[in-house]
């Protein structure tokens, strides 16, 4: 929990946001800072195949709008 | 004119959507009228120090034509709906033809040359649009925190913020500048800042309203919901708004709603027999103030009194929602405007420009995990209403939190405040369910809110609840620090 307390504002923010788009090194700082932050979680979560399922990201022949309401 | 019969609002409350009607009815007063008297106030609430800063822009030659014509049928006893003549404000993150659009940054966009299509649904129904509300920039932001544009300021205590991302729609409303505003909701941004203000903000199910013409922050996370002072003028305007359009899919799906009248009979129906899980577990949660625990134990108490069954209930882990959402938006924010963003990204505030770095981390395989968790979520809170009707939990885990002077020069970035104001929300966001924020107590000045959860398309139950809530005065109106609604009606 004490992750989240992190608070960056003022002239320490604008450095910040300098230091993130330098191409390398800023690079590098920013994947710590996400993987920190929250994709360490996220990758340790377990999510076994056998309840996982897979994500609608495409749906083929859609049906048309019900008629109802003021299309 | 049955269909303008709408509840009046607290007698010594802010003015509501029946009162505009009731007025231009009697001829009080004229839509005309209301908008000089509004475009006036908002002109006075940023000469105020601090300034308001609810508002970005206001567009007075387009809303002086809507307002002569809304005039012109009020005089003629034909008016459009009980949102005729009304004056609205929109998120600047939607399109108004003919007024830029700055989604809260100083980027140039083109101008819009259509309305969003809620925006012209609220037309259709008479409304006046006034201008665009502030935002925190792209709509990444709990806080409220502007730099380009000033940041909203509570009406409760104008050294405090408003929540995010919706903070100027929040701040108009409980300024009294309008009495109804469209706001957006990714990971909470309608309730967050409806609940920081004393408002009632609803998120509806995702596809009730159609997105063209919003500047998307994440395609499966954003809705639009309207803040406003009632649950009765939410139902209003959820019954305005929604609408299925050919040419979005994402519409297609919903249930017809009835008519306003309708619609408002339901809120009127009494709550007895409701199912009604209280999340208790959640007010001890170490981002939840016990004190707004407290709050919303007292509102379960209300609506048990009013005759609902209550349950307690294990809602799904909040912190996991939390990061999963986090993930999402920082995969998918922002989805739209990603040509703009990177050719103009050095006008962009601090704050957002390092999130913004961060984001680019997610990996397709990362995003594609955090979407089948997110499945896991929907399904535990979809399961949840096999035995329930609603679940009650708090809005925000803590109220509106103070203005820092670094933060208000070069942005913030505040994952403590920030997590607060939005880990009792985010979860709606990945179920894509509809929920309420109503006001229920106050902690010293400032609102606290409660927060109504419901199935699929079940708006109108979660709105009847509130409305009991409403009935049983947990939350009575004071005049906020800064209010100007009596110098508009």
């Amino acid at each position: 929990m004490s992750r989240m307390r992190l608070r960056v504002a003022g002239p320490a923010l604008s450095a910040l946001a300098r230091l993130l788009a330098t191409p390398v090194a800023g690079r590098r700082i920013a994947e710590q800072i996400m993987r920190q932050k929250l994709l360490d979680r996220l990758r340790r979560h377990s999510l076994p195949d056998s309840v996982a399922r897979p994500v609608i990201v495409f749906r083929a022949g859609p049906k048309g709008p019900a008629g109802h309401g003021d299309a | 004119m049955a269909m303008l019969d709408l509840a009046a609002g607290q007698a010594d409350g802010p003015p509501g959507l029946a009162d505009f009607a009731r007025a231009y009815r009697s001829g009080r007063t004229s839509p005309l009228e209301v908008l000089e008297a509004t475009l006036a106030a908002i002109g006075e609430s940023d000469r105020a120090d601090p300034p308001l800063r609810a508002v970005i822009r206001t567009c007075d030659e387009r809303a002086r034509g809507e307002a002569a014509r809304s005039a012109e049928r009020w005089k003629r006893g034909a008016p459009l709906s009980p949102l005729d003549g009304v004056p609205v404000l929109i998120k600047d993150n939607t399109e108004v033809a003919g007024v830029p659009i700055s989604n809260g940054t100083v980027l140039d966009f083109p101008l819009p040359a259509a309305d969003a299509r809620p925006v012209a649904r609220l037309v259709a129904a008479g409304a006046v649009i006034v201008g665009k509300a502030n935002q925190c920039e792209i709509g990444a932001g709990a806080t409220g925190i502007n730099v380009h544009f000033g940041s909203a300021r509570n009406p409760h205590d104008p050294t405090r913020w408003c929540g995010g991302s919706s903070s100027g729609s929040a701040s108009a409303v409980a300024a009294g500048l309008v009495p109804l505003s469209l706001a957006t909701d990714a990971g909470g941004s309608v309730r967050a800042p409806a609940a920081f203000v004393g408002a009632v903000g609803l998120k509806p199910t995702f596809g009730r309203i159609s997105r063209i013409g919003m500047s998307i922050l994440c395609d499966t996370l954003d809705h639009y919901g309207p803040i406003s002072h009632s649950c009765a003028d939410a139902a209003a305007a959820l019954v305005t708004l929604a609408s299925v359009e050919r040419d979005d899919e994402e519409t297609w799906d919903q249930p017809p709603l009835p008519d306003i009248a309708g619609a408002l009979a339901a809120l009127d129906q009494p709550i007895a027999g409701l199912r009604v899980g209280v999340a208790s577990r959640v007010f001890a949660h170490p981002r939840v103030d016990p004190a707004i625990g407290e709050h919303i134990a007292r509102a379960a108490d209300a609506l048990a009194a009013a005759g609902a069954r209550l349950a307690d209930v294990e809602v799904p882990d909040l912190d996991t929602s939390l990061m999963v959402g986090l993930v999402l938006l920082g995969a998918e924010g922002p989805s739209g405007m990603e040509e703009i963003l990177e050719a103009q990204h050095h006008k962009l505030g601090a704050d957002l420009q390092v999130l913004l770095r961060c984001g680019e981390h997610v990996t397709a395989r990362d995003y594609l995990k955090a979407q089948r968790i997110r499945q896991q979520i929907r399904q535990s809170w979809r399961a949840l209403f096999d035995q329930l009707d609603l679940v009650l939990m708090p809005t925000t885990g803590q109220v509106a939190g103070a203005l820092r002077k670094d933060a208000l020069k070069h942005g913030e970035i505040d994952e403590w405040s920030s997590s607060r104001a939005i880990v009792c929300t985010f979860p709606q966001n990945l179920t894509g369910f509809p929920a309420v924020s109503v006001p229920c107590g106050r902690i010293g000045a400032l609102p606290v809110g409660a927060q109504l959860i419901a199935p699929p398309w079940q708006e109108l139950c979660a709105l009847r609840a509130g409305a009991a809530l409403e009935r049983a005065g947990l939350y009575r109106w004071r005049r906020p620090e800064r209010y100007l609604g009596d110098r508009i009606l």
